[in-house]
């Protein structure tokens, strides 16, 4: 059997070696056989994920990588794309519950909820077509998180692109009443700031961590709270606090030392810093009072809608 | 307390949108399921910390709270759960059921501690029928028909080992003569727990079924004095059973036993010894008096006596009527 990792074809054989016993070790419990998929459509997909995913790795990589993957939910997913109507059973079976929930969950209403999640079958089972054959999204999906997990987050990129479509159309007035639930805070048009202000900063930010920067914009930026970015993170809540706190000291001492690097005087880098914060301090004491208060662009929404006239 | 500057704010916003590719769905979700690799995870924090849609993406998808998931399943009913109910009814009856047992082996305990004493001969239910006893309410005598009066309208409870000394002592049954092997004879015979004098297998018997009395071990001295042991033949204690007679034989299944001795003096106790019954073999109106040298029960019911004249009478019935062959 010869399976190729890579799309321009150019595997090596010890790719193809990787990827047969990969197959050969997955193939027999994964369930493919009884979902009507072959050995070979079986090897098919592997090699088209390791080609997306790993296409640079070494043999050994591929087979762990391979062995990494939820084969079981895979197969189920391919299945379901190819049209075997005993994987659809399946699929309904274990997922139709959860779509309507995740889809309620993610807009918060259970009328959006049917509607995103009608959307999302429609998707799932392909009404468009490409070169006659049914396109559906489930032939997407890769395996490398949980079969639910993805549907989550397909659903949310959906939800998300739906609003983005909508928040065109939406009135300024309409938008003002309602309030945003993903646009982050407009920036604001600020005259009169040191460019070496602005120099300084961002070259303390470029210089974080990739988790930090992450923390400080959906903090600051998207407003969330420290349990949604605990959640996000897999960490505790306490985890982030103590991150954000740490964040900013070291932020504002970065920024000092920045701005004394660029000819400021330790006093001058102060005034410049503390003239800033001082119009436009951000306290993050006063932001973990207000935990929990931040409701979405849904629940005002529905809120507008029960209040009476 | 910790202030972050407004600059930093305006800084990470100036960055917000990304241009590069968005991670597709199969990243986002193993990132939000913590399933990815270091450098695979490194690329999409990375991207996440510029790109506000799909940090949007990240909040949507990641899994309600366990807090929330709760409220969200169905109200229970109130009042306990049918597991819960289910095994506190198991465990309350292995409760009540061990607090029975336990109780039930003190007060034997205590019963059989103070057979021996002096004070226990005054007792009502006092051990070791005496010729005086016998007259006493404690130990009466009964007729026949009255027996079989009693063993009609009375169900013996727990294998009959209720039926103590206050209820009968047969003055004659069926009457008939068998010839015993001897079980027993001038030597002391011992005899513990199920087996019987002689070969009377093992049954198995409803006493042990329904009671945890501690089965003791008898033994008959060279004097015809019987001898019970609760501890696997260490110690032994003396049980007086007739002052009339010398015991001969005994067959014990259990609690439950027989002696006999001479002058056709039969005793049964089916509490070990507690209680026991003076039994008058009748047959055709003629008692069994010849020496009692040997005793079999192969069963609660059916039993054997052989006689030193060679008679041997037998019993269907616990003692009820007799034959003899």
């Amino acid at each position: 059997m010869s399976t190729s990792p890579k799309k321009g074809g150019k595997a090596t054989a010890a790719h193809h070696a990787a990827l047969d016993r990969a197959v050969a070790e997955l193939y027999p419990k994964s369930g493919a056989e009884s979902l009507g998929l072959s050995r070979e459509d079986f090897a098919g997909i592997l090699a088209e994920i390791a080609g997306k995913h790993v296409p640079m790795a070494s043999a050994t990589e591929i087979h762990v990588f391979c062995c990494s993957l939820r084969i079981e939910e895979l197969v189920l997913a391919r299945a379901c794309a190819a049209g075997h109507n005993q994987a659809w059973e399946a699929f309904l079976l274990r997922y139709r519950e959860k779509l309507f929930d995740i889809a309620t969950y993610i807009t918060k209403e259970s009328s959006a909820g049917r509607e995103l999640a009608d959307s999302m079958y429609a998707d799932l089972y392909g009404t468009s077509t490409r070169d006659g054959q049914r396109i559906s999204k489930l032939a997407s999906y890769t395996g490398r998180g949980s079969l639910e997990g993805w549907l989550r987050t397909v659903m949310a990129q959906e939800h998300v692109n739906r609003y983005r479509r909508r928040r065109r159309l939406v009135s300024l007035d309409e938008e003002s009443e309602e309030g945003t639930q993903f646009a982050a805070p407009e920036r604001e048009e600020v005259v009169g700031v040191d460019p070496r202000v602005e120099a300084a900063t961002d070259e303390a930010i470029t210089a974080l961590p990739a988790e930090d920067r992450f923390v400080l914009a959906a903090y600051f930026l998207d407003e969330r709270t420290l349990a949604d970015i605990a959640r996000s993170l897999g960490v505790h809540e306490s985890t982030i606090s103590r991150k954000l706190d740490k964040l900013a000291k070291s932020l504002q001492k970065q920024i000092l030392a920045n701005l004394g690097r660029r000819g400021m005087s330790r006093r001058q880098a102060q005034e410049a810093l503390q003239v800033d914060v001082r119009d436009l301090r951000v306290s993050i004491r006063e932001r973990l009072t207000q935990e929990n208060t931040h409701s979405s662009f849904s629940e005002k929404k529905a809120e507008a809608r029960e209040e009476p006239g | 307390m910790a202030d972050v500057p407004k600059v930093v704010i305006r800084r990470l916003a100036s960055c917000r949108v990304s241009l590069d590719p968005h991670p597709d769905a199969n990243l986002l979700a193993a990132f939000v399921e913590q399933s990815l690799g270091d450098r695979e995870r490194l690329q999409v924090l990375d991207h996440l910390a510029q790109c506000t849609d799909c940090r949007e993406v990240i909040a949507l998808a990641v899994p309600e709270p366990v807090a929330a998931v709760v409220a969200r399943q169905p109200v229970s009913t109130p009042g306990l759960a049918w597991p819960v109910l289910r095994w506190g009814a198991a465990i309350a009856c292995v409760i009540v059921v061990g607090a029975a047992v336990t109780l039930r082996h003190r007060e034997l305990r205590q019963a059989v501690s103070g057979a021996g004493s002096p004070s226990a001969v005054s007792e009502p239910a006092v051990p070791g029928p005496q010729p005086e006893a016998m007259q006493s309410p404690g130990l009466s005598t009964v007729t026949g028909v009255e027996v079989a009066r009693k063993a009609k309208n009375e169900v013996p409870s727990e294998g009959g080992v209720a039926r103590a000394a206050n209820e009968a002592v047969v003055p004659g049954r069926a009457k008939e003569d068998l010839g015993l092997a001897g079980s027993s004879s001038g030597n002391s015979t011992m005899v513990g727990g199920l087996a019987m004098s002689g070969a009377a297998p093992a049954t198995a018997s409803p006493v042990l079924k329904t009671k945890a009395m501690p089965i003791p071990r008898w033994a008959l001295t060279a004097d015809g004095t019987l001898q019970r042991s609760f501890d696997m033949g260490r110690s032994w204690e003396p049980i007086t059973v007739s002052l009339e007679s010398s015991l001969r034989a005994l067959a014990a299944n259990g609690l439950d036993i027989w002696v006999g001795g001479t002058a056709g003096a039969l005793y049964h106790s089916e509490d070990a010894g507690e209680h026991w019954v003076k039994v008058q073999p009748i047959t055709d109106g003629r008692p069994l008096t010849a020496d009692i040298i040997g005793v079999e029960f192969a069963d609660f019911e059916r039993g054997r006596l052989n006689t030193a004249s060679g008679e041997a009478w037998t019993t269907e019935d616990s003692g009820l009527t007799w034959q003899k062959q």
